[in-house]
This record gives C-alpha cells, structure tokens and sequence, in this order.
C-alpha cells in the first residue's frame, strides 16, 4: 500500500512537471529539426533569437561582412530589448563590440533602427548605417 | 557532411577519449553510468586541452585539436589496457525481480521519450538564449575564433555584463566542440546540451539500478527528463543543464564513497567536483557541502582511516580550479554581490532582505509548485529512508545559500529572484530525483544482495 502511494505522488510529481510543456511547440521544433536534417534550416531571422526585429539578422551578417575580424565596432542600436546589444556582441565575435559611450573607441560604427539616424555619413545596409571612420 | 553530423563525431570522440581517462575508476559502474562519466571526463580533458592549446598558441581547427585528442585516446588506451580488472561489484548485482524489467523500460522509454522532445527543442534553430548570446556563446565563439583567451573577455570594461568571473567549461567545451567539426554552427553545437541530458538520465539509472531495482532508477530518470522547466530550449547554450549532470555524478561519487572508501571513488569525487566548480560558481559550494557532510558523518561513525585523502577529493580540484582560473583573469570584480551585508553595519538590512527573498520565493515559485513541492514532502514521510537520504541536508543549505546570495544581491534582489531562482534551484531536481528514487526503492533486495557479498568480502 505504501509503496503504491509512494508511486502515485511520483506520478504527481511528474504529471506537475510534464505540464510545463507547451504541445505547440513540438510542432515547431519537429519542423525546425527536419527542415535543418534535410540541409534547408529556417533562417536564423525567423528563430527566437530575432523575435524582436527579424531584419536585424541580416543587418549583423553585412556588419560581419564588410568589417575585419580584429576590429572594434560600436554599435547604436535601440536599449531595449538589450537583446539588440547582446546579439550584436556575439555575432559579431571574435570583433569588439563596445556601446555609444565608446565611439572614440571604434574605428566603425553601425547604427540600425531608430539610432540610425544619430550616424551621419557611411553607406547604407538594410535598415542601418554603417561607417568607417 | 553536415554540420550536425560533425558535432555529433565531436561528442562521440570526446566521450571515446573520456572512456578511455575514466575507465580505471569507474570499472565498478553500470555501462549506463560509465557512459556519463565518459562525457563529463572527455569534456573536461578537451577543455584542459583547448587551454593548452591556447598557451601553445596553436590553432583550434582541425587537424590539430583532433590529432592531440586521438593521440591522448590510444595512450590512454595502452596505459589502461592491461591494469583494468573488472571489480567485483559489477558482477554481484541482485537477481532481477519477475515481470519488473518490462516496467522498467516501458519508464526508461518514456524518459528517453520526454529528453527526445528537449534535443527537438534544444537544435531546432540556433541557441538564441540571454546568457548564451551574452555569457557562454560569446566566451565561447571568441576563444574558438581567436585560438586563444583574449585578456579582453575578462577586463575589458566594454564587457562588464559578461560574467568574467564565471567558469569556463562550457564556453571551453563549446570551443572544442566547434575545433573538432572545423567551425562555430551554434545549431549543430546545441548538440552538447542533449548530450549532457541524456548523460544526466543514464547516471540517475545506473546510479539507482546498481544500487537495487532498475526501476526505480528507470523511475528517477523519467521524474528528472520531465523536468522541462530545467530542459527548455532557453537552457541550450547556458550552464545548467551541464551543471545538472555535474551536481548528478557529485552526488553519486558522494554516496559511493560514504557507503565503501576506496581508492575509486575517491577519484570520481575528485573528477565530478572539477565538473562541478568549471562548470558553475554554485558547483563549488555543491562540493563544498558533499564535502563538509561527508566529514560530519564519518566524524559521527568513528570512522576516520582516509578521511583526510576523501575530503582533499572534495576540495583540492575546486580549489585548482579557482587558482587557475584567477591566473587566467586575474583579481575578479563581483559586480552581482554587494558583500558589505556581511560586515556588522550591514546584518540588519541583510536580515530584512533574507525574510523579503524568502517571502518572495514562498509568494511565487513555492505557490506555483506547491502540488508538486506538497507530493515530495508526503512522499519523504511515506517511505523508508535510504542512503541518498545523506544529500538532502547540502541540498537544503544550498537553496538557503541561494537564499543568501540573492539577498546580498547589487541590484534589486526580488528581480534576481524572478529572474534566477526556479532556472538555478531546478539544476538541483535530478540530484533530487536520486532520493526519490532511492526512496521508492527502499532497503530492497539489491541493499540486501550487496550487505551480503559485502560481508563475504
């Protein structure tokens, strides 16, 4: 009997946690899997990772592009969601990346969005600027 | 072939040389159980070779990381070869109980069934969380790209969000992962936390079925697989899901060095509690209270032969670590901790903030798994006590630690609280889950079958 009841808050616990799991989202990730096993991965735009501004993907990839591996880039982007900072520094790895408080510091500067004015000068990509001082 | 497929060869490989470095020491384990060690083993002697490779100056791209991880495999193969003697322990297991070993792997299935819908999540599109993009990702892809530990990922102001002052075997293990397929893809690279899953899933089986009935070990793992809370797609590219399997294996190698010193289990204690301190900074306080609980109760039994060479298990490998790692980064800046709460001045603001954090975790997390959190303490009271019980008293301290350090936090402490607590306190649940399963176990008959040959020795 114990152990039967002892089972039974086992499954509690565990039916607790399996809750947890939105079913939407298996579908999404099943068709994320299969579509990268078959060689055609959904672009990186359309993932979690750019929820926020999806044309911003393809803004770092041209920054990436046109800018040396070893140089130090500051980057004007909105401060919120920081995520615009955060995938900046990142994707933009192994280059430096410092913030507008930095300028003097970088010999590029990139601005997108709503910041992409505050940049005069450089030449246009997507939705930014980007210029090499 | 694709990217997938040679991060896939990557872990393979870096398991292989694992096998290899830890078969002396866990020839008395369930394959199950060797196979965990042997992840956790390889990606700690890859990291210490991406270190040595930086140092050198060499470059991380094949083929370099890969002739020096083949090289170290047959060596370690040779020197091991002839020394392995299977311990006899492996072969005194219990008889298997009738009509258990298909309920056995019908929950054995479904655990693997729910860790299958984590490796979905975790490489259906690139790692996109916070601190992979801010922490781990970018420490990381920096190391890989630059074949070396730029001194600006530890002192450049411009990254003082970064965490300088976090462990680096995740990042190191990503950087080797990414040397070993010959680039960084952070989709194929989310490989690593599945792995580490699924590794986590075998230690709690094999831990729990050497020990007594596979069931319960069966049992155990598919509690701690449906843990999607802890496996969720936003812990790919973070350091929980390793530190969850570094927490696991710490307290398996506890629990078999409580129960029989020797020789063995001393060296797993050591191995999993390097895992622990590289992997998180919450991993050294995990060995830390092993530890100090390992000395309790062996004070308490009058045993005291070996005790000291044990406790320098616990503590010498995180105390290497951290020597290391202030040498890589020199002296470290807590941006995250105010430690004037501590000074006299501070006890009484301390005091108040310990009862807000406490009341916030009790107001939010606690309500929200209060079915669950009830189901565990009724269980606890139902069931008989077993030797993993031992760990339950370091896994309340460090929660109440938890509890601490939010409340010293630098920045608002009920926002660290929501932001933190349930994805750092869920890294504890598959420990968890081996008091449980022990538990549901009980005495049983492999206690019974191992009493015995243990006292035919």
């Amino acid at each position: 009997m114990r152990r039967l009841l002892a089972g039974l808050l086992l499954a509690v616990v565990g039916i607790w946690e399996a809750r947890t799991l939105r079913v939407l989202d298996v579908g999404k990730w099943l068709r994320g899997t299969v579509e990268t096993l078959r060689g055609a991965p959904p672009p990186r735009s359309a993932g979690m990772g750019f929820y926020f501004d999806p044309a911003y993907s393809d803004f770092l990839d041209e920054v990436a592009r046109r800018t040396p591996v070893h140089a130090t880039i500051a980057m004007l982007v909105p401060e919120r969601p920081d995520a615009y900072r955060f995938q900046a520094v990142y994707r933009l790895a192994p280059r430096r990346v410092v913030d507008a408080e930095r300028l003097a510091e970088a010999r590029w500067v990139a601005a997108w969005g709503s910041e992409r004015d505050r940049l005069a000068g450089g030449v246009p990509v997507g939705g930014g600027r980007l210029l090499a001082r | 072939m694709g990217s997938a497929t040679r991060v896939l060869l990557a872990l393979a490989g870096t398991t292989l040389v694992g096998f290899a470095a830890s078969m002396r020491f866990t020839r008395s384990l369930r394959a199950t159980e060797r196979t965990a060690w042997a992840l956790a083993t390889g990606l700690l002697v890859q990291s210490i070779l991406v270190l040595l490779f930086a140092a050198a100056g060499l470059s991380l791209r094949p083929p370099g990381l890969f002739a020096a991880g083949a090289l170290l495999l047959i060596g370690l193969a040779v020197a091991s070869s002839s020394r392995i003697r299977r311990a006899p322990e492996a072969a005194t297991l219990p008889p298997p109980v009738p009509g258990a070993a298909v309920l056995t792997r019908i929950l054995f299935g479904a655990a693997l069934s729910a860790w299958g819908l984590f490796f979905l999540s975790a490489v259906s599109e690139p790692m996109w969380s916070t601190d992979f993009l801010a922490i781990w990702g970018l420490k990381g892809k920096t190391i890989f790209e630059t074949d070396g530990l730029p001194a600006r990922l530890f002192r450049d102001p411009a990254l003082y969000w970064a965490h300088r002052e976090y462990p680096l075997l995740v990042p190191l293990s990503l950087a080797a992962l990414a040397g070993l397929a010959g680039e960084w893809n952070d989709q194929a690279l989310a490989l690593l936390f599945p792995a580490a899953a699924l590794a986590t899933l075998f230690a709690i089986s094999g831990f729990l079925s050497r020990r007594g009935r596979a069931t319960a070990g069966a049992a155990a793992a598919l509690l701690a697989a449906l843990c999607f809370r802890l496996y969720h797609p936003v812990n790919a590219g973070t350091a929980e899901v390793p530190f969850a399997l570094g927490a696991v294996l710490m307290a398996c190698a506890f629990l078999d060095l409580l129960e029989r010193d020797g020789r063995d289990a001393r060296v797993r204690v050591a191995v999993a509690a390097l895992f622990c301190a590289a992997a998180k900074q919450e991993g050294t306080l995990w060995a830390a209270l092993l530890g100090l609980t390992f000395l309790f109760l062996r004070r308490r039994h009058g045993r005291r032969r070996g005790t000291m060479l044990s406790a320098a298990a616990f503590a010498l490998p995180p105390a290497a670590h951290w020597i290391l790692l202030f040498l890589l980064r020199g002296p470290e800046t807590r941006r995250d901790f105010d430690f004037h709460f501590f000074e006299p001045g501070g006890w009484a603001a301390l005091a108040h903030r310990f009862a807000d954090v406490v009341q916030r975790v009790a107001t939010t997390e606690a309500r929200e798994a209060a079915v669950p959190l009830a189901a565990i303490v009724l269980f606890l009271l139902v069931t008989r006590r077993s030797l993993a019980d031992a760990i339950l008293p370091a896994l309340t301290v460090q929660i109440v630690f938890y509890f601490l350090a939010f409340s010293v936090s630098s920045f608002d402490p009920m926002y660290a609280v929501d932001g933190a607590f349930r994805r750092i306190a869920l890294t504890l649940f598959p420990a968890l889950t081996l008091v449980l399963g022990a538990r549901l176990d009980g005495p049983g008959p492999g206690a019974a079958h191992r009493a015995a040959t243990d006292a035919s020795q």
